[in-house]
């Protein structure tokens, strides 16, 4: 049998090429994945050994906002330890926080490589930079960039720069270049030093605190005896200096396990140079992987598609070599016989494809990184690392999914009759209840487990799951029954055709009704990529909707002012203030915090995760003027600093009413008590708890606002107050100065990325679609060869059969697109039904946008069969006619 | 046109179709096989023509060069006064279409398709309008009125073969080439094939020409052009069975 199947593979190179192809791309896709996220690894964890070049030992406090810092009198002490050569104290901000404007006035932006800030470190062998020209920031408003950036912004030592700061515009003047490490690999980010001073005020550091302190040791005393020196020095239990083992491989995950709970009492935490680079990495990893997960997502999905493929494919190519089978049988071939050929055959095909796959795989990487770039998310530059397991995973994966796909076919191969070498009937129409009994229950059962996932269950890694396998069970199961429908739609959809196109239209319309299973078949793995991407916009239009929504129901506000970076200074805010053509102006902070409130069910506390919530806080003053948050008791300018206002939904969660005490837990792990004075519907200020400032500033550290809301007076016309608006906006050109209408596009404009980013991942799956349906129409075309042969001998041109051909596909792929919509449209439902009404309420079909990509994918597979159809059209007619 | 020298031609009419100097040659080198050796024939309007010969006598590689599906290697093929060889693919295809009727010996109709559709194919793949008249009693010679909405599979070999006659003359073609029409079917169903294609030349005038090796269909014809290893070597006016049959053993021996 094995000799069997090798010679039916040769028999069939070039058809089966075509269903290689589908194998080809999946794997490609999966080992992308795997390279992408390797090589990018790879790339950061050189960059992890490099930050920590030189520091023996790094000191930190386990809570960044912790009302114990580091100060300069630990400092002092650490250098007065035997072993320590020098311990500095070391600054840094968030990044994108300090945003330089470039020589040509913009900022150097959000979407890429982050832009970080740090205090310059004086002693040589702590510093992880190298200066190359001009000399170290170590003056008042100085500082320094790596070579890199300031080439490719066109940053020039000696010239002044403007910045945009939390605390302001400032402007410092460049005096040096330096590189990082070796060759300055800051995997294209900015890297930006500044004096102290400079450093100190950016940031907002209190004189005399520091981040953390850099330990670097003179050799006297071992490494692990210092640690614990250190750590007993700066005030932690003997025997309890934490060492934490970072394991670089481990997900980021295993890092936020790590919190106060885990360290008792301790104050500092000691770390060795290994484990600072091993718990950098894994912080970067953490990244990585997550973005490796979602490519390998869609990458599955890509596959899964591919085994309708295949599935269709190798059913087809049993049904063509039936007269040969049932010789087989014939001559005394046993049906296991039979079916192991078929499986050993797909086993050879699926190993083969997925050898090329893994070279596909890297070139795809490429791509990806290629148009993710083009998506706004540029990738940092990476080296290709083909891992062992890659490979395994690679050659495991692409060999099942074609064995799994050859199963059924190889089953009803195995079925055929002796006397099938005689008839030799091809088409098997045979309807099989049974199709259709397994098709109902995989739906419902499919679609059942979606629901259950998506309303009941309560994990991630459980909704994931269902998640995952009641989609592919619901996919299996509108497939089954998708024949029902292929036949009255293509009989549909081809009569126009037969209006426009005459005889080549009406053969197209017949040829996609003739065999409704296979037409369904083939466009099963188009119906399952479009019934993705329509859910995409369906969600997407949903939220759309209700931006609209809430801009037009929540802001009374004439202008915007946001940025990406989430850093609106008090000073732009300020300026808007200021200005007389503005009544009034907020700004308006986010965060979290957590509460110490029971969750009450009827009046009763029950168990309930009392975890965070989102907290706001804004100028209550101006905050009715600006914002319609729906107010339905009490009054938002009744908050002060004692009081809080809360959403309706929380107020339920916890059973809350006017005049009720909201326990939130500060920073210093104090709890505040504050009394309910104002609830509302609304979340237009995007958090269900409103404080004060003052409050705020004791849960939080930013001393930025998210966003800010302005009016304009009454007295100045809308044009006027467009343009000085704008104008205001000109000084910091990291953030959008926006009238609302503008803001709610931009708003709108984000959710359009993101749709396009997901439609773009499973444009491969749809690749691999579109792939398939030229497959299935090039073994049309051979398997018809007679009847085209007499079409083309009683008068068909060439013309025509082309036509004919390529309608029949474009018919066959609008099946597929239009099932596929309606799914996506089923599917975009039950997702916004199942998103919590104070998250997601509006529910809303773009009907153009999914018109349009139906359209789209019809065009593609018409196009998919451009190659069929002319192979169609150069058969030789005689072979119709010499009869055999 | 220099085609009505031709020796074999009888001149019940004007030409139809004809070839001259027809050559065919398959292959090259050892492998060459030569199907037509400068043949030069003509078949008259409205004449029933027999091309008979053993197997691999080259009947039906003329028949299909004749008919516009395949080339000659030299020498031309007519229709009318038109030479094929000057024709471009996309022309030859209108030809056969607009002027050419087929009648093969299987699969003769689009499955897809109904009796009705199958018969007016030719006219519908090409802007032409259909003689309605001409067109009812075509089908009703053939006696398929009851049976124009069926599918080929829904038909009998016998009717499949009738709406595929039914076809080539719908278009009231210059020729009808048939290639062993009724090779597939029993006697008596070949039997009225044949009697029907025997009225279409006598009553609507059709010219026909049609392979066979089979003598008593032979016998339905006006005429019988005999083939042997590529060349005309024999030919007979209104011939029946016997005579056939006495010339094909002669023509083997030649
Ligand atoms: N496509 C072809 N390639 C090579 N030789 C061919 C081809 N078609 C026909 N022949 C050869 O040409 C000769 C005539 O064939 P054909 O016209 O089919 O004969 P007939 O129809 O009288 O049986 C035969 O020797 C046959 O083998
Ligand atoms: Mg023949």
């Amino acid at each position: 049998m094995f000799r069997l199947a090798v010679k039916n593979l040769a028999a069939n190179a070039v058809r089966l090429a075509l269903t290689a192809l589908a194998i080809v791309l999946g794997v490609g896709f999966v080992v992308s994945s795997f390279v992408l996220r390797d090589g990018l690894k790879d790339s950061f964890a050189g960059l992890s050994e490099e930050i920590v070049q030189g520091t023996d030992l790094l000191v930190t406090t386990f809570d960044a906002d912790s009302d114990d810092p580091l100060t300069d009198t630990d400092l002092a002490l650490l250098n007065d330890l035997d072993g320590v050569r020098v311990a500095e104290g070391s600054l840094s901000g968030f990044d994108n926080s300090i945003q330089p404007i470039k020589p040509d006035g913009t900022t150097i932006g959000t979407n890429g490589p982050p832009q970080i800030a740090f205090a310059w470190t004086v002693d040589e062998v702590l510093n992880p930079t190298t200066l190359v020209a001009g000399r170290p920031p170590t003056n008042p408003m100085e500082w320094a960039i790596d070579i890199d950036a300031a080439a490719k912004h066109g940053f020039v030592e000696g010239e002044t720069y403007e910045f945009v700061t939390p605390v302001g515009n400032r402007s410092a003047t460049l005096v040096g270049t330096f590189r990082f490490g070796e060759d300055n690999t800051t995997n294209g980010a900015t890297l930006m030093a500044f004096d102290l001073q400079t450093a100190r005020e950016f940031f907002s550091s209190p004189a005399g605190e520091w981040d953390d302190i850099s330990i670097s040791i003179d050799g006297t005393v071992p490494v692990p005896e210092l640690q614990e020196t250190v750590a007993v020095t700066l005030g932690n239990e003997p025997g309890s200096t934490s060492r934490v083992d970072f394991d670089p491989d481990v997900d980021g995950a295993e890092i936020e396990s790590f919190d106060l709970d885990d360290v008792g009492t301790d104050r500092v935490l000691v770390q060795n140079q290994a484990d600072v680079a091993a718990e950098t990495a894994a912080q970067f990893n953490a990244g990585i992987d997550l973005f490796g997960w979602v490519l390998l997502g869609f990458a599955l999905i890509s596959l899964f598609v591919s085994i309708f493929i295949i599935a269709n494919t190798f059913s087809i190519v049993v049904g063509q070599r039936i007269r040969e089978l049932g010789l087989l049988r014939a001559i005394g071939a046993t049906p296991a016989q039979i079916r192991r050929s078929v499986i050993i055959e797909s086993f050879l095909i699926g190993l083969a494809a997925s050898v090329v796959g893994i070279g596909a795989g890297i070139g795809l990487a490429y791509g990806l990184s290629a148009l993710l770039g083009v998506l706004g998310i540029p990738l940092p530059p990476f080296d290709i690392i083909l891992s062992p397991l890659t490979i395994i995973v690679a050659l495991a994966i692409g060999t099942v999914v074609t064995v799994i796909s050859s199963l059924l076919p190889a089953v009803a191969a195995s079925r055929t009759s002796p006397i099938a070498a005689i008839s030799g009937s091809i088409e098997t129409t045979e309807k099989s209840a049974r199709r259709y009994i397994f098709g109902g229950i995989f739906t419902l059962g499919g679609a059942g487990l979606l629901g259950l996932a998506l309303f009941v269950f309560g994990g991630t890694s459980s909704t994931l799951t269902g998640l995952g396998v009641g989609a592919a069970a619901l996919f299996v199961g509108l497939t089954l029954l998708s024949p029902l429908a292929a036949g009255p739609l293509s009989r549909g959809l081809g009569l126009p055709l037969e209006t426009a196109l005459a005889k080549p239209g009406q053969l197209a319309k017949e040829n996609a009704a003739r065999n409704p299973r296979r037409t369904a078949s083939t466009a099963s793995a188009l119906m399952i990529g479009l019934s993705l991407v329509s859910m995409a916009l369906v969600l997407g239009a949903s939220i759309k909707k209700e931006i609209k929504q809430t801009f037009e129901a929540g802001l009374q506000a004439d202008y915007i002012v946001n940025t990406q970076a989430f850093d609106i200074p008090d000073e732009a805010i300020q300026r808007i203030d200021d200005d007389p053509m503005f009544t009034a102006v907020t700004g308006v902070r986010l965060w979290g915090v957590d509460l110490e409130n029971e969750v009450v069910v009827d009046g009763e506390p029950v168990d309930g995760e009392t975890s965070g919530t989102g907290v706001a806080a804004l100028d209550f003053s101006v905050a009715e003027q600006l914002f319609n948050v729906g107010t339905t008791d009490g009054s938002l300018s009744a908050i002060d600093n004692d009081s809080v206002g809360i959403d309706d939904s929380l107020a339920d969660r916890y059973g809350l009413g006017l005049g009720d005490t909201v326990r939130m837990v500060l920073d210093n792990g104090d709890v505040a008590e504050l009394e309910v004075v104002a609830i509302f519907t609304e979340e237009v200020l995007l958090a269900p708890l409103l404080v004060t400032v003052d409050r705020y500033e004791q849960i939080s550290d930013q001393p930025t606002s998210d966003f800010a809301a302005a009016l304009k007076a009454d007295s100045v016309s809308t044009a006027d107050a467009d343009a000085r608006f704008a104008e205001l906006g000109e000084d910091y050109p990291n953030l959008e100065f926006q009238s609302a209408a503008e803001a709610r596009e931009t708003f709108s404009g984000f959710v359009d990325d993101f749709t396009s980013l997901l439609s773009a991942l499973l444009g491969l799956a749809i690749l691999i679609a579109l792939v398939g349906i030229a497959n299935t129409m090039a073994l049309s075309v051979f398997e018809r060869t007679r009847e085209i042969g007499l079409l083309r001998a009683v008068g068909m041109t060439r013309r025509q059969s082309r036509r004919m051909i390529r309608w029949e596909a474009a018919i066959i792929s609008a099946v597929g697109a239009i099932l596929g919509a309606a799914i996506g449209l089923g599917l975009g439902a039950l997702l916004v039904a199942a998103i919590p009404d104070d998250i997601l309420s509006t529910f809303s079909v773009p009907w153009a946008r999914i018109a349009i990509l139906v359209l789209i994918a019809s065009v593609a597979g018409l196009i998919s069969a451009l190659l069929p159809a002319f192979r169609a059209s150069r058969l030789n007619v005689l072979d119709a006619i010499s009869t055999n | 046109m220099a085609i009505t020298e031709t020796t074999n031609q009888v001149a019940t009419g004007p030409m139809a179709a004809g070839t001259r100097g027809a050559t065919k040659i398959y292959g090259d080198g050892d492998t060459q096989v030569v199907a037509l050796n400068e043949v030069d024939c003509s078949f008259a309007a409205g004449q029933f023509t027999a091309i008979m010969g053993p197997s691999g006598s080259g009947k039906s590689t003329l028949m299909h060069c004749l008919a516009g599906l395949d080339r000659l290697s030299s020498g031309d093929a007519y229709i009318g006064s038109t030479a094929l060889s000057q024709l471009s693919e996309k022309d030859l295809t209108i030809l056969r279409r607009t002027k050419i009727g087929f009648v093969f010996q299987a699969f003769n109709l689009v499955p897809t398709l109904t009796a009705l559709e199958n018969i007016t194919l030719p006219a519908d793949l090409g802007k032409g309008s259909i003689d309605q008249a001409y067109l009812d009693q075509v089908i009703k010679a053939v006696g398929l009125e009851h049976r124009l909405g069926h599918r080929p599979s829904e038909l009998s070999g016998g009717q499949q073969q009738r709406v595929a006659v039914a076809r080539a003359l719908s278009s009231r073609p210059d020729v009808i080439f048939a290639d062993e029409p009724t090779g597939n079917l029993d006697s008596q169903t070949g039997g009225e094939i044949l009697d029907f294609m025997r009225r279409a030349v006598t009553d609507f005038g059709q010219t026909i020409v049609m392979v066979t090796h089979d003598p008593v269909a032979a016998s339905y014809t006006d005429r019988a052009l005999f083939l042997n290893d590529g060349r005309i070597v024999n030919e007979m006016h209104e011939p029946d069975t016997d005579s056939i049959l006495a010339a094909v053993r002669a023509a083997a021996q030649s």
